[in-house]
């Protein structure tokens, strides 16, 4: 009898246990199948709002007269389910929502306010993260921020509304303006690639630098600056300009590959390269390359050419005879400093392998197929390299620029191997977010970031090409499309094109820019670089085989 | 021979095993007290106590034989308790998480899964099976206690 107690007293902590998990998830759980409960209509000016009413009917017609007079934005967006919200404890009522689903619903003293989807972009409260130290935490949105403007609301202090005020969690979908869903095809990869190109060219300023980085929301920018990603923005407007021939895209290439070479072009010993101060580093140089290859190449800027040979000498003299690189040289002392970092050997070999096709130097397609080598050759005892993958993005370019000069099998199989762990680990069946199908994620519960799906989708493309031209076998090249098709269409169903318009200040300077994540407006260069090579990419995929 | 140079008996060797193994856990959750970057009391307590009453239990076991049972005992309760904790609190973040998130979609449910299995057999599986250990020696002296009379007589009668 003594020994049946801990066994029992175990069997009832375990189902005391099972109880709790299920009620609790039941009772927070949501339906965003669900029919309309009410809609919650508000009319926007300038990326604020004016005016709003919550309706049960006539949808079509709430607060038409005030956007008319207002010259207002009229968005609708439906209440499709509620559930509670435990606590205002921050961690827990931060964590209480999905970010981009959800909004919060406020009571206080018979007054009801709202901070709808639309009011948590434009508060930017989805992209709160809780700092413990050296950890991030990301929550679903910022318990400050929304308890704040909840109490702007309704007129009363922040304290008065968490010890007296009731809380409602309201899981919402946008009816006006529908939530965009394009379709993968030649017309919408043609509009979202080309806009992002015409981002940019709007992005380059008259002496040729970039807005760097802008907040979609207020329009403001930040003071960083990077030349590497300077030279990868130009590498993509100046293809984007090449495929339209639009003169203010040509043009807006044009200043930005002046800027590279009157402020950002010095010595490195005998050869040219891309680098301000006392160290320059091989990723600038290649990816300036990349850039001026691509305007010699489309014939704007053809007085480009010496530079061309000089950058792609540059990158050759940094060349270890393993086809390594170093991946800087030190100004000062005149020397190559034999340091590796992240992404510069890929960056190197693709940008020599492009060059080849202007300079038809032997030396530039060399130097590239080795260091492809090299880049591919992993050491038989790391046994667990199937498992950890780096960000191989300009491995694969540098595979597809090689590939009819000077195939490499075994870099085709690394890539299609690396794509499968890409499709493998992406995100699949989120309930509350099923437009995130194929993204590369970043957490189970936070928005996948754009820009780390567009890499890999830029590198799949490279990858597919390669894999047609080779042969491989249609199992393998239909699943690689696939899963390009599903992250594609992740990229433009967020592409603020136009996006949330309602919720910017200039929404106009926006358009055909990939913010960072589909809750987080800022767009840096690369962001509209990365997504916008993927699917001008792959439209010519597309293009080449109807052809 | 005096009571050191007994040879140590099977039992034995799985009572200093019990400790051993007692001192893994131990050692993991100190660790992770000392790495965290912020403090926050109540897991100071909880973590620190358990860490403390392991290590002490198992220096017991080691250096008091006659202790050993009594101190392996403390030590398993303490770290099925702590196990117990941790899933309780795991599977209840779990389950506000799967409440307001849905579906976590694959990722999440092999991550939820890893930690899972991570936690599970070192927490909860492994002071269950000390505990039955225990359980089914009640009531038998500790190797360390003075032999039966029976014994006595076997030695003299060599």
């Amino acid at each position: 009898m003594k020994r049946l107690t801990v066994p029992r007293l175990f069997a009832l902590f375990a189902l005391l246990l099972l109880v709790s998990t299920l009620g609790l998830e039941h009772y927070l759980r949501v339906d965003r199948s669900g029919s309309v409960k009410r809609t919650i209509v508000s009319t926007w000016v300038g990326g604020k709002r004016r005016s709003r009413a919550v309706v049960t009917r006539d949808v079509e017609g709430a607060l038409s007269q005030k956007a008319r007079e207002q010259r207002a934005m009229r968005v609708a967006e439906d209440v499709v389910d509620e559930g509670p919200v435990l606590s205002t404890q921050p961690v827990i009522f931060g964590a209480s929502f999905v970010p981009g689903r959800d909004g919060v619903e406020a009571r206080y003293d018979g007054r009801v306010a709202y901070a709808t989807v639309d009011d948590l972009l434009a508060l930017q409260a989805y992209n709160h993260a809780l700092i413990l130290g050296p950890i991030r935490l990301q929550l679903g949105v910022d318990p400050d921020v929304v308890l704040d403007a909840l109490a702007g609301e309704l007129g009363v202090t922040r304290e008065e509304l968490t010890e007296h005020g009731t809380f409602r969690r309201l899981a919402l979908r946008h009816r006006l303006p529908p939530e965009p869903a394009p379709a993968v095809n030649e017309q919408n990869l043609r509009t979202a690639s080309v806009s992002a190109g015409r981002y940019l060219a709007r992005a380059v300023r008259p002496d040729g630098s970039y807005r760097y980085e802008v907040n979609g929301i207020d329009n403001e920018e930040t003071d960083d600056y990077n030349w590497p990603r300077h030279c990868g923005a130009t590498w993509y407007l100046s293809e984007t300009a090449n495929y339209t021939r639009e003169p203010t895209m040509l043009d807006a290439a044009a200043r930005a590959a002046r800027r590279l070479s009157q402020e950002a072009l010095g010595h490195c010993g005998k050869h040219r390269c891309v680098g301000v101060g006392d160290r320059a580093d091989l990723g600038s140089s290649a990816l300036g390359l990349l850039a001026l290859v691509e305007l010699v190449e489309g014939g704007s800027m053809p007085e480009l050419m010496p530079v061309v040979r000089d950058l792609a000498a540059f990158i050759r003299s940094q060349q270890r005879p393993d086809g390594e690189f170093m991946h800087f040289y030190d100004r000062v002392k005149d020397e190559p400093v034999d340091k590796q970092v992240l992404y510069y050997t890929g960056e190197a070999a693709f940008a020599l392998a492009r060059a080849e096709r202007v300079t038809h130097d032997p030396g530039d397609l060399d130097a590239a197929r080795r260091a492809l080598e090299r880049l591919v050759d992993y050491p038989f005892w790391y046994i667990g390299w199937h498992y950890f993958w780096g960000a191989e993005h300009w491995t694969c370019h540098a595979l597809g620029a090689l590939w009819e000069k000077a195939p490499n099998p075994k870099a085709l199989r690394f890539c299609m191997e690396w794509q499968e762990a890409v499709r493998t680990t992406a995100i699949w069946d989120r309930e509350a977010n099923p437009e995130y199908d194929g993204a590369t994620s970043a957490g189970p519960f936070v928005p996948p970031a754009l820009v780390g799906t567009a890499t890999r989708m830029e590198a799949a493309v490279s990858t597919l090409r390669t894999a047609r031209l080779a042969g491989l076998p249609a199992r393998e090249i239909e699943e690689l499309e696939w899963g390009i098709r599903k992250a594609l269409a992740f990229l433009m169903r967020f592409q603020l094109e136009p996006g949330p318009q309602n919720v910017m200040r200039a929404p106009g300077m926006m358009r055909g820019g990939i913010p960072n994540t589909p809750t987080d407006f800022h767009v840096r260069i690369d962001n509209p670089q990365h997504a916008g090579t993927a699917l001008l990419h792959y439209l010519k995929l597309l293009e080449e085989r109807k052809n | 021979m005096g009571p050191l140079n007994v040879p140590t008996s099977l039992e034995r060797k799985k009572e200093i095993a019990f400790a051993v193994g007692n001192l893994i856990p131990a050692t993991v959750l100190g660790s992770g007290l000392l790495a965290l970057p912020v403090r926050f009391w109540p897991t100071d307590i909880v973590v620190g106590g358990a860490t403390f009453t392991l290590a002490a239990a198992s220096s017991l076991v080691i250096g008091r034989p006659a202790l050993a049972r009594r101190a392996l005992l403390l030590g398993a309760r303490v770290l099925l308790g702590v196990g117990l904790l941790l899933v309780t609190a795991a599977l209840l973040s779990v389950a506000f998480l799967s409440g307001i998130h849905g579906d976590f979609g694959r990722g999440g449910v092999t991550l939820m899964l890893l930690v899972t299995l991570l936690v599970l057999p070192y927490a909860v599986v492994y002071p269950l099976v000390e505990l039955w250990w225990l359980g089914a020696r009640r009531g038998t002296p500790p190797v360390s206690e003075p032999l039966p009379a029976a014994s006595a007589e076997g030695e003299s009668a060599a």
